[in-house]
């Protein structure tokens, strides 16, 4: 019998799942090293801490793989390229002929003191427990100011922030204290986001919703005693209650060579292939890998194809295609971007939030099953592409 | 092979090579606008459920056709390009607007105005084809 080829993938979130559940296992022995025993929903928390909804959030990682592949419970410490092994905290060698990093982005609570004594006392849309906490001071909240901060403009789902202030308004709303709540947005940006079309859109609905965006607050400080964000150049924002996005740095993990590491530990790879410079074998996906797009869910699946592919042989590339669901209500729009096309205007529709909630309701099959959703998601992906919508948008 | 011709059907609606082709040939930017419009769609759909609009709109296709039959379409479409909103709406002012009765002495008057005597030429050139047309027609 051939002796089959050994690939390593270092993390078993969404890129690593999805790559290792899409290699045949007949040409390939599949090895993933992920030290949390469960598989994140991540979107999943926003909607936990504006709705309060008791969603699927996370599954056993061993349950999310296909059988077959092999699950190592332990965390990636040292990667020799050269040697081509990866090496465990508790001790272990992995050696391997492909090598894929998608140990995702780690959240830095450190970086910005007072940061931490927010979220233990507030909550924040980024995990499970720290979202049921928000659900619960927004449910109790009576009056003053709720604000959302965007502390650095390098941040996990651009969309979500503008998400929460949407779903907090309409959270308020339901509860009835609209009118002694203030949502308030503040954001690094001169527009509320990035991307001008899609702030063209969503400025005027933030007037309508009374959402107040503060622009261009590049965030110094916290002043904890008196509940006051402190900007650049001393701008304050008062807060009652604050919830603030987390710098990010890229995984934690030692390289034998500094040629991989970029900026603040993300990794260097070729944007079209997802490999790292100077290696054929070796691979960076999703959020730990350094390229010009959003860090959000498509990414990470959208590579995990191509990788998987190139691996096979196939000639596959990644255009940096983006469909980050920026939800309103009842309605939503996505931000649909890629290397080529900034993103395009894109109205939020009701339709677009069927959409969203379908793939919700179906990520675990998909995650497990991704050869079987190929077809459905590159036929939406080819029909939505923003060449192809153009100036009129969607 | 098991089950009726409906089942069978299904069966090869799913093979994923079906699938992928059936997805690209319905998936398309204006299909997903359609879909996003949907309610749009069926609103204004549902006005054909009453038979008068039904027959109206079925009439109104049945001209457009006849005038795409006889170019007439391309032609009418080449005109709305020529044509400025400010003069038709000039237009429609002065003729509305209450006119003062005029004679001879008043036309021999106006002539004397070149914006007149241009307007004159064009209604002589129009009444000339109009003759032409009339005849042609077997009007006396």
């Amino acid at each position: 019998m051939v002796r089959r080829e050994r690939v390593v993938v270092v993390g078993g979130g969404t890129g690593g799942a999805i790559l290792a559940n899409l290699m045949p296992l007949e040409r390939y022995e599949v090895t993933v090293i992920e030290p949390r025993r469960y598989h994140y929903y991540h979107p999943a928390y926003i909607y936990i801490a504006f709705e309060g909804l008791k969603l699927e959030v996370k599954r056993p990682v061993d349950e999310v793989l296909k059988p077959g592949v092999n699950l190592v419970r332990d965390r990636a410490k040292r990667i020799d390229l050269d040697e081509r092994y990866v090496e465990t905290e508790g001790g272990r060698r992995l050696e391997y002929d492909y090598l894929v990093v998608a140990a995702g982005a780690r959240r830095d609570y450190d970086e910005l003191p007072g940061h931490k004594q927010l979220v233990e006392r507030f909550g924040d849309f980024h995990s499970e427990e720290n979202a049921w906490r928000l659900w619960r001071t927004l449910t109790t909240m009576r009056e003053g100011s709720f604000v959302i901060m965007v502390s650095h403009p390098v941040q996990i789902c651009p969309p979500c922030p503008l998400k929460a202030a949407f779903l907090a308004s309409k959270l308020f709303e339901r509860r009835g204290v609209k009118d002694r709540v203030r949502v308030k947005l503040a954001v690094p940006y001169p527009h509320p986001y990035p991307a001008i079309a899609i702030s063209n859109i969503v400025e005027p609905m933030f007037e309508r919703e009374g959402v107040e965006v503060v622009k261009v607050f590049l965030l110094e400080d916290i002043n904890l005693d008196e509940k006051k964000l402190i900007g650049y150049g001393g701008a304050e924002l008062e807060f009652d209650v604050a919830v603030l996005t987390p710098p990010i740095k890229g995984p934690d993990i030692e390289f034998n060579t500094d040629n991989v590491l970029g900026d603040d530990g993300f990794i260097k790879v070729d944007r079209y292939t997802g490999q790292m410079p100077g290696y054929d074998d070796a691979y960076a996906i999703g959020d730990a890998a350094e390229i010009p797009t959003a860090k959000t869910g498509t990414t990470a699946h959208l590579m995990a194809e191509v990788v998987a592919d190139r691996i096979q042989g196939y000639g596959s590339r990644y255009d940096g295609r983006t469909n980050c669901a920026l939800i309103t209500g009842e309605d939503a729009l996505f931000v649909i971007s890629s290397y080529e096309h900034p993103p395009v205007p894109v109205r939020p529709t009701r339709f677009k939030r069927l959409l969203t909630d379908v793939f919700t309701k179906a990520y675990w099959r998909i995650v497990k099953n991704p050869a079987a959703w190929r077809p459905i998601i590159r036929s939406y992906l080819e029909a939505t592409r923003p060449d192809r919508l153009g100036e009129k948008g969607w | 092979m098991s089950g009726g011709p409906l089942d069978q059907l299904v069966e090869a609606l799913n093979d994923p090579e079906i699938v992928e082709r059936l997805l690209e040939y319905i998936m398309t930017p204006d299909m997903m606008r359609l879909l996003d419009n949907l309610p749009t769609l069926i609103r204004l759909a549902s006005k054909l459920s009453e038979e008068e609009a039904a027959e109206a709109l079925g009439k109104l296709i049945s001209l457009v056709v006849e005038l795409n039959r006889r170019g007439l379409l391309d032609r009418l479409a080449a005109l709305l390009e020529k044509v400025e909103p400010e003069k038709i709406e000039r237009l429609v002012e002065t003729l509305e607007a209450p006119a003062e009765p005029a004679g001879m002495l008043d036309l021999a008057k106006a002539l004397k105005n070149p914006e007149i005597r241009r307007g004159m030429g064009l209604l002589l050139r129009v009444l000339s084809v109009l003759g032409e047309a009339s005849r042609s027609t077997g009007s006396k």
